[in-house]
This record gives C-alpha cells, structure tokens and sequence, in this order.
C-alpha cells in the first residue's frame, strides 16, 4: 500500500522537555504571551509523531505496517490544548499560528477542529494577508469550510484573499449536486470579480480556474453527453472522439512521465 | 498505467472498446520512440505539447492520469477514481451493453 505521511509535521523542533513552558506575560502591554506554548505543544507533538514514524518505517512487512498504522497518534490532545491557549488571547500571532496548525492536523474527529479553526481565523486574523494560502488550500475540503470562507471572501479587506475564499467555496459547493447552483453562481463572481488574481507565482489564475471548474459543472458530470474533440492525433492526423461513437471508451488524460 | 491497459486492448480486442488518450507530453518525436517501446496501440490527441494545453485545459484536468469512461452512447458513466478492480467491473457492464446495442442495430 501507499502511504503519504504528513511531511508537515516535521517542520518544528524538537523541545527540550514534554511540558510546555508557563505563558508569559509581556510587560511592555500586559497581553499574554502564547506563542511559545503554542511552540511547544506543537513540538511535542512532532516529536510524539516522528517517534511513530520512525517504528513505522522500521516495520518489516504490510502486517507490520498495518499494526502501526493502527498506533498512529492522533492529535487530538494538542488540537485541545491549543484552543485552550487561543482562547486565551485569540487575536495574536501565536494563535493564528495555532489555527493554521489545526487546520492541518490529523484528528480522530474528522474535519470539525478545522471548520472551528477556520471560523476563529475569520473571526480574529480576517486582516491578515495569508489568509490567502488558508483559502485556497481549502478548495478540495469539506461542506463544513463553507461558512468560513464565505465570511473571509465578505469581510476580508483584501482582494486576493476575498477571490480565493469565493473560489473555493464555489468549487466545494458546485461538487454536490444539491448546491451545485450556489456554486456556479460563486464561480461566476470569481470570474466576473476576480479575474485578475493570481496565486503559486502565477502559474494560478483564478479567473481560468473558475472557468474550468463551471466547464466540469456543466459538462463532465456523469449521466452527461460527452463533448466533442476534435484534434490531431500524434502523428498529426485529424479525429474525432465521435468517430469512435458505438464503442465503449476509456478516455485518458495522459503523459510519458 | 500501460500494463493494465495493454491488457484491457487485449482482452477487449475483438469488442466495441477502444482507449483514446489525450497526450501532454512536450516532444511529438520523443513521445513516438516511448509509444513503440512501451507497445502502446491506442490513438491519442495531440494536446500541443503541454499540460496546459487546449484539451487539458477545456477538460479542467489538473492530475495526470485522469480518466473517463463513456458508453457506446457517449455518455460519461465513470469518472475517477477509476483505477484497477473498478475499471475492470465498469467495463464488464459496459461493453456487453454496446454489444447488445450492436445486435439490435444490425437486424
């Protein structure tokens, strides 16, 4: 089987110890400091899961491979504690690190942490900038994201952010056929608003994909008729995907690499 | 992918199937050379050179391979994921029923 381990938890440090420091209080403003308990939560975790990764690859065969798989930790202890300490001061640094950081965790409980994490953010970093690279990311995610975004895409003050937020929502939306409607009508507010937005350096472009999303809406979903091609063949010759019409065919998106 | 599928041309050889592909690879000559060592026999359309060309980016594909399976109708009866097992219990429905159609039209 194949397993792709969540590479992202790898990204802290280890901590010195499993307990997390006491919060400090900033003098300067008397705001509580949360972000390095959020630091260390986060650590102790990478190291909980890098010790599981570490027997996981050390197993010898599937079986071993299946039993560990059944001893993946879940973080659903540090998503705890860390809304415990975003609650504390919701509005900082540490926290918006925190609530990223629980958008992207494996929990037993599914999505839910993340519709809450997601709503916080809106709720108390809808000023920041990368909320961008939250809302984008969010495209394949579940009906839960939705209100989320939605509140991000109405209130954020960036253009970018707000295009991003519409475009996903109006891709999770339009996968089910009982919003599709609201999807496409997301979609076409992307295409009409925010065409001239860009992500990943460009190669992104949010007026395309929104086309191409309301192109699959309205085309490719199954019980359709499917279009027509029509275009050179490798070697140069013209055809049609009609002329093969009386056949059965697996059509295959396809490249040698 | 090119195992199961020359197998599927061979088991299917004398049916109402075909594979047609839609091919992104950058170099049409390179690509020829790669289609007589890997034995594939399946026509594909040329999508100029690229994975944003015309065809891909009509069908919004952004994950390659992606499949469709349409019947002898030309409606789109599968889509991913449509890999092994699931392809293989697709077809047995769908090519019998292309053959019946067959039947019926030549009487």
């Amino acid at each position: 089987m194949i397993l792709t381990l969540p590479l992202l938890f790898f990204t802290g440090t280890f901590s010195p110890g499993h307990l997390p420091p006491p919060l400090l209080v900033s003098s300067a403003n008397m705001r509580l400091d949360i972000t390095e308990a959020v630091e260390a939560e986060i650590s102790n975790f990478d190291t909980l899961f890098e010790t599981w990764v570490a027997t996981y690859r050390a197993a010898e065969d599937d079986a071993g491979r299946e039993a560990a798989l059944e001893n993946r930790p879940t973080a659903d202890d540090a998503v705890k504690n860390l809304f415990g300490l975003v609650e504390t001061e919701p509005a900082g640094d540490g926290a918006f690190k925190a609530l990223t950081w629980i958008m992207r965790a494996y929990t037993s409980e599914g999505m839910s942490p993340s519709a809450q994490a997601l709503s916080l953010l809106a709720e108390h970093h809808i000023e920041s900038e990368q909320l961008k690279d939250v809302a984008m990311n969010l495209s394949r995610g579940s009906a839960e994201m939705v209100p989320g975004l939605l509140t991000i895409a109405e209130k954020s003050p960036h253009h970018d952010v707000q295009g991003c937020a519409t475009l996903s929502a109006g891709i999770i939306l339009g996968k089910d056929p009982l919003t599709r409607e609201r999807g496409v009508k997301l979609l076409e507010k992307v295409i009409a608003d925010y065409s001239d937005v860009t992500h990943y350096d460009g190669r992104l472009e949010l007026g395309k994909k929104a086309t191409g999303e309301l192109y699959v809406m309205r085309n490719l979903q199954i019980g359709m008729t499917v279009p027509e091609i029509e275009a050179e063949d490798v070697d140069g010759v013209a055809f049609k995907l009609s002329d093969y019409r009386g056949k059965v065919i697996l059509l295959d998106f396809w490249g040698d690499w | 992918m090119y195992p199961h599928e020359r197998s599927l041309v061979s088991e299917y050889a004398s049916r109402p199937f075909a594979i047609i592909g839609v091919n992104s690879d950058k170099d049409r000559e390179v690509l020829k050379e790669r289609i007589i060592e890997e034995s594939i026999t399946w026509r594909s359309f040329w999508n100029d050179g690229s994975t944003r060309g015309p065809i891909s980016t009509q069908w919004n594909v952004s994950g390659w391979p992606t499949l469709y399976l349409i019947d002898h109708e030309g409606v789109i009866r599968y889509k991913d994921p449509l890999r092994g097992d699931l392809l293989d219990e697709a077809l047995k429905e769908l090519v019998p029923l292309a053959e019946k159609a067959l039947k019926t039209g030549s009487r």
